[in-house]
């Protein structure tokens, strides 16, 4: 399989991302705005540092947020990796044939500034979100 | 075996209980969380060789919704 995915981020659900943020924001890292996505029921936060990973902070917006129901089951963790692809639709479509679920998505996501993501799992790998490298083209 | 006994062979793995019967479902079952019905829709793709849609995961909340999704799915 040749690299078509770029890494991007890591996904943590937290209850509150004001109380996650701090700890972060102490080690050095830099906080974006923070924004709600009502498509996917969640407020996001991105955490940046030069040298290191991307984080996403994500807290649930209300009860029907998947991140609600990953706090439920594992409380405050990182659950997914964020990978970027040229060709998203593309690649759902290589990542269907390796046996990866797709659980949501392609749908353009406010705190990505209107690119298209979308959610896949697969029981030997979890959980992972792809973003598309440009916004979908709005006519 | 028939379709029903094998997904509640499928079921029982995933959840790790034996526990689960015809009338399992997410709200009487506790160890049927988000991350484990990903892995119940994972492992019934492999068995039955089939594509489940997002919607279709979704609304597989009880025993009887899970064989509904798959026998229309062969």
């Amino acid at each position: 399989m040749d690299n078509f995915l770029s890494f991007h981020h890591i996904g943590i659900a937290c209850r509150q991302i004001a109380r996650t943020q701090a700890f972060y924001e102490a080690m050095g890292y830099d906080a974006s705005p923070v924004v709600d996505d009502p498509i996917q029921h969640v407020r996001v936060c991105f955490l940046t540092k030069a040298g290191e990973p991307c984080v996403e902070l994500l807290e649930p917006l209300d009860g029907e947020s998947p991140v609600a129901r990953i706090l439920a089951t594992v409380g405050v963790s990182p659950y997914h990796m964020c990978y970027k692809v040229d060709d998203i639709a593309a690649a759902v479509a290589r990542l269907r044939e390796q046996r990866f679920l797709l659980v949501s998505g392609p749908v353009p996501a406010c705190a990505m500034g209107q690119r298209r993501v979308a959610f896949l799992f697969n029981k030997n790998v979890g959980l992972i979100e792809l973003v598309e490298s440009s916004p979908v083209a709005i006519e | 075996m028939n379709l029903e006994e094998k997904i509640l062979g499928i079921m029982r793995e995933v959840f790790d209980t034996t526990d689960v019967n015809e009338q399992t479902s997410q709200r009487n079952c506790e160890n049927w969380d988000s991350l484990r019905h990903l892995s119940l829709a994972s492992e019934l793709e492999e068995a039955f060789d089939i594509e489940l849609e997002p919607e279709e995961i979704g609304q597989m909340t009880d025993f009887s919704r899970v064989v509904e999704t798959v026998r229309a799915k062969q």
